[in-house]
């Protein structure tokens, strides 16, 4: 015999028809006809599809048989009684789906692997002085540190540098401007792409000169050249100078966000010293750490890079901060990339997770009522001889079935949601394109089903399933058999009401913060004005082009109807360029110090435009361009670190501070500006004139600031005929209303402060649910007794006090609960609440009082049904 | 599921069983073989279902005590056959045992002396 093992249901079939063959044989042996013999067989084998079937019954387990029975005993008595398993079913259907949703978000946004390369060895390396204050916005390196690294890198390989870009498109189409990024050749190599077509960078095409070449990116090979591969090869033209197309990306490669439209090589910097300091340029860079290498590794080893260098130049000095010595930072992209909304993320998803908690306390209130009222079933069916396991085991069967049915329904609510986070959620948010209902997302909705089922199910299964037959038959349904559940329910009622509290507490705290940062002073008045930006091209991108072009488009705009006044500046509040510099202030300390602001260069109009406040002196003036003497305006953060010696601001002059030879008087001060919104914290500024000292970074963008007197909107259609008439060559671009997109900065605040509150306003209203169905529950149960005291004289307003007495004491225990809780959860919120203190007296008081009175209201049907009870109706009652 | 009716059937399925392991003592025989051979030895009063005989062999087999060959039969055709494992002789004898006390506890009380 084959030593295998075999499957004794394999010959089922055969073995039968052997059996019936023979018998047949054997009567037709006994003298039969063959038809007649083979019926005979037949009838006497009796049917051969319940044996079939009663052999397979062997051999299935015994608990699919049960848990199958269970589960349609389940469905047949929901369909008897459909209203308790519907509330019971929306609930969790609305809470799985919720948080389905939640979780693809979260999912998608924080831990999804980035979709190229081993993402978790991509890095982000960057430089900083121990100690020191830097003002960089973003973690940056030194162009000596990235070079001196390059040349012998051991923990990382391929080392890039990049820059975000923005190029004005003509040649082969339309002329446009996009969005790109310049990186090192390198950087293909850290995500580890190949092109979709031709090639990318070669290292040679990273030094200047040699850098007339460029990498498209997939979505827009597609819309420009329609995904032509004769594309590779062609010339476009970027910012006036002809470019040749080597190669295309990957499809859905972009970097370092979205909407990159093309790729340039970054060509780093030259090392070429300058009056004996070498020049300083940063930028950021990634990197792949190399196989086996950890982040401390090479941590250690760009340290110790930088540290070779010798000291810090002052220009280093500037741009990092004057602290202890340099080193080198690294860290994963993906962490990254998703810490500033990890907390918000977080938080979300706590508070998605307690609103199911809620509606699982509601529906295991609703499942010991239904035990409550089958308790005469359950105890025949222990009399019976059902153990008690086996009825808490039905039990469960039922939750886990309307969890089920909750669940599948749930993911309905989770593909609505889904589809709708990119338009609900900001565009802040990084990776929003990498959240959808996917696999991860069905198996989590499993889980929350399963955890759901048994949430909602196991404390009532326990409770209602009898100890034994005896104690069932002789107790059921006695007042004393339900004062151990009846204490189960008013612990549910409890805990909803403090985990409802917790989210109210919680979200007031964030509606708070988020008046208040609405609430904030940006510095400027931007309601009735119109951003818009003109770009210079190429070679006409000079400081004195930028002053002439300037200066006629603002004449031409102020005489426009409804435009009040108008100003440009080499960048503006809520722009995404920002031009830092740093000088060296010489005050009446013995040390130099080294001072950093950003650099605005103004015409006239524009302070007066934006309504920036004027604090002290005046704002500059049409004469200040011509002066001799450079005229600034410091902002008042500036005036508070640096020249914060209680001396006069106004006045002070310094010599060779912007450029040499050239004298600078500080002529006024201005309130402080958030540049980049409502998150944003002051930083200091000055503000120069246009002059022929040009000292200042002027950069190539006239950022024109427009101030109406009706809606600013209306402005906008005709800048772009101004400018072309001026200047065909030059784009009008990003035209915004300032309004709007300075409360769009707000935007991940409101988004967080909205689904909180959501999420509060449904564990209230859950809470509230629950708190009805079990006073409700209670009145009928006590029906007799109020009958009783109606009788012996007690008032109708008596009646109603009991009631009411109940759930505010269920009530006040919650929340007396959820208040202790809350103060412990608000320090958690510290990060996400803005100037509002964890323990916040408002919250704390206004959220348990919304309770209070929604508790109150949930009372209300209760009370009223116990104050119209008819005494003699409720006496008969049995 | 009510409780009396399940040891009814437990009560034949024993019995069933009992028959199976004793008539395969003989040697192996299939699912025929074995019908017959306990119609035989009865005297024809225990007439098996024919339809329960399968489930109960399937019930010996997850049990261990019987196993399963494939052979030819008698006139030389392809066949099941059944057959007692070690396992079962053992049993056998607890069976044996245990049917013949109870079926001297109800002789006794049936007829008391």
């Amino acid at each position: 015999m084959s030593p295998r093992r075999r499957d004794p249901l394999d010959d089922l079939d055969q073995d039968i028809r052997d059996h019936l063959r023979r018998e047949t044989e054997e009567n037709i042996a006994r003298g039969m006809m063959p038809a007649a013999a083979a019926a005979a067989a037949r009838r006497a084998f009796g049917s051969v599809a319940l044996t079939t079937e009663a052999v397979r019954a062997v051999w299935t387990p015994v608990w699919i048989d049960r848990v199958a029975q269970d589960a349609s005993y389940a469905v047949r008595s929901f369909v008897r009684a459909p209203g308790f398993a519907i509330v019971a079913m929306l609930t969790l259907a609305l809470g799985i789906g919720v948080n389905t949703a939640i979780f693809s978000l979260v999912y998608g946004v924080l831990m999804r692997p980035l979709p190229f390369g081993e993402s978790a060895r991509v890095v982000r390396v960057s430089e900083y002085h121990a100690g020191g204050r830097s003002t960089l916005r973003d973690a940056m390196i030194a162009n000596q540190t990235f070079e001196a690294w390059r040349r012998a890198p051991r923990a990382v390989d391929a080392l890039a540098a990049y820059a975000e870009r923005a190029y004005d498109v003509s040649g082969g189409g339309d002329a446009e401007r996009i969005r790109a990024t310049a990186v090192s050749p390198a950087l293909f190599r850290v995500f580890g792409l190949t092109p979709a077509a031709g090639r990318f960078f070669d290292d040679r095409e990273a030094l200047a000169g040699a850098d007339t070449v460029i990498v498209l990116a997939y979505g827009y090979w597609q819309q420009r050249f329609g995904g032509r591969s004769d594309a590779v090869g062609r010339t476009i033209v970027l910012d006036g100078q002809p470019r040749v197309i080597v190669g295309v990306a990957p499809a859905g490669f972009s970097f370092p966000d979205r909407d990159r439209r093309l790729f340039t090589p970054f060509v780093v910097p030259r090392l070429q010293t300058d009056a004996g300091d070498p020049q300083v340029r940063v930028f950021p860079a990634i990197a792949r750490l190399a196989p086996g290498a950890t982040i401390a590794q090479a941590e250690a080893e760009g340290t110790a890079v930088v540290r070779a260098l010798g000291p810090p130049p002052i220009a280093a000095d500037l741009l990092f901060g004057k602290g202890g010595a340099a080193a080198v930072r690294v860290r994963a992209v993906i962490d990254e990339l998703t810490a500033p909304v990890r907390p918000m993320m977080l938080m979300l998803g706590a508070g998605v997770v307690l609103v199911l908690l809620v509606g699982c306390a509601n529906v295991a209130n609703l499942f010991l009522f239904r035990g409550a009222s089958r308790a005469r079933e359950l105890a025949i069916r222990s009399a019976i001889g059902a153990g008690r396991a086996r009825i808490v085991q039905q039990l469960l069967t039922e939750s886990l079935v309307i969890a089920g049915a909750g669940g599948i329904l749930g993911m309905l609510v989770a593909w609505r949601l889904i589809a709708s986070w990119p338009a609900l959620a900001p565009r802040s948010v990084p990776r929003l394109d990498q959240v959808q209902l996917d696999w991860t997302a069905l198996a989590f909705a499993v889980v929350a089903t399963v955890a759901a089922g048994l949430l909602a199910g196991v404390a009532p299964a326990l409770h209602s399933a009898p100890s034994g037959p005896a104690a069932a038959l002789r107790e059921a349904p006695g007042p004393s058999s339900t004062r151990a559940a009846s204490r189960v329910r008013q612990a549910l009622l409890v805990l909803e009401t403090a985990v409802a509290v917790v989210l109210l507490v919680s979200s007031s705290l964030l509606v708070r913060s988020f008046v208040r940062v609405l609430a904030r002073n940006p510095g400027y008045d931007a309601s009735h004005v119109l951003a818009s930006r003109v770009s210079l091209q190429g070679g006409a991108a000079t400081a004195a082009r930028w002053q002439q072009l300037a200066a006629a488009i603002l004449d031409r705009v102020r005489a426009l109807p409804g435009v009040e006044s108008a100003g440009a500046a080499s960048m503006a509040p809520l722009g995404d360029s920002t031009f830092t510099i740093g000088f060296r202030l010489a005050g009446d300390r013995a040390e130099p110090v080294i001072a950093r602001a950003r650099g605005y260069v103004v015409t006239p109009g524009y302070a007066e435009a934006l309504r920036l406040r004027l604090i002290q002196g005046r704002f500059l003036t049409a004469a200040d361009a011509a002066s001799a003497i450079e005229a600034m305006v410091v902002n008042e953060q500036f005036a508070s670190i640096y020249l914060n010696d209680g001396k006069p601001i106004l006045g002070r002059r310094y010599a060779g501070l912007l450029a040499p030879g050239v004298t600078t008087e500080i002529v006024g001060v201005f309130g402080n500006v958030l540049k980049n919104g409502l998150l944003d914290a002051p930083e200091p500024e000055i503000l120069v004139a246009l002059g022929n000292h040009g000292l200042i970074n002027i950069g190539r963008d006239i950022n024109l600031v427009i101030r109406t007197s009706g809606d600013p909107a209306a402005v906008a259609p005709a800048l772009p005929s101004i400018v072309r008439d001026l200047d065909p060559g030059a784009p009008v671009h990003n035209t915004t209303v300032l309004a709007t997109v300075l409360s769009a900065t707000a935007g991940e605040t409101r988004f967080a402060t909205t689904l909180l509150a959501g999420f509060a306003a449904l564990a209230l209203g859950l809470a509230a649910v629950g708190l009805y169905g079990v006073l409700s529950y209670d009145v009928s149960r006590r029906w007799r007794e109020l009958g009783v005291r109606a009788a012996l004289g007690a008032t109708r307003s008596r009646l109603v006090a009991l009631v009411v007495a109940e759930g505010l004491g269920l009530s006040a225990a919650g929340i007396a609960a959820g208040i202790a809780a809350a103060a412990g959860v608000a320090r958690l919120l510290r990060t996400l609440v803005f100037e509002i203190g964890p323990l916040d007296p408002v919250s704390f008081v206004a959220a348990p009082a919304i309770a209070l009175i929604v508790a109150l209201a949930a009372c209300g049907i209760p009370a009223w049904r116990a104050s119209a009870l008819d005494p003699a109706a409720a006496l008969r009652t049995e | 599921m009510s409780t009396e009716e399940g040891d009814r059937v437990e009560l034949l399925q024993g019995t069933l069983d009992l028959l199976i392991l004793q008539t395969l003592r003989q040697g192996a025989a299939h699912g025929h073989e074995i019908m017959q051979a306990i119609k035989r030895r009865s005297d024809a009063v225990l007439q098996v279902e024919q339809g329960s005989l399968y489930p109960a062999l399937h019930r010996l087999i997850k049990r261990g005590w019987i196993g399963f060959d494939h052979g030819t039969s008698d006139n030389n055709r392809r066949a099941k056959y059944y057959r007692l494992t070690a396992k079962g002789r053992r049993q056998l004898a607890v069976e044996t045992s245990k049917w013949e006390r109870l079926a001297r506890a109800m002789a006794r009380v049936l007829r008391p002396a």
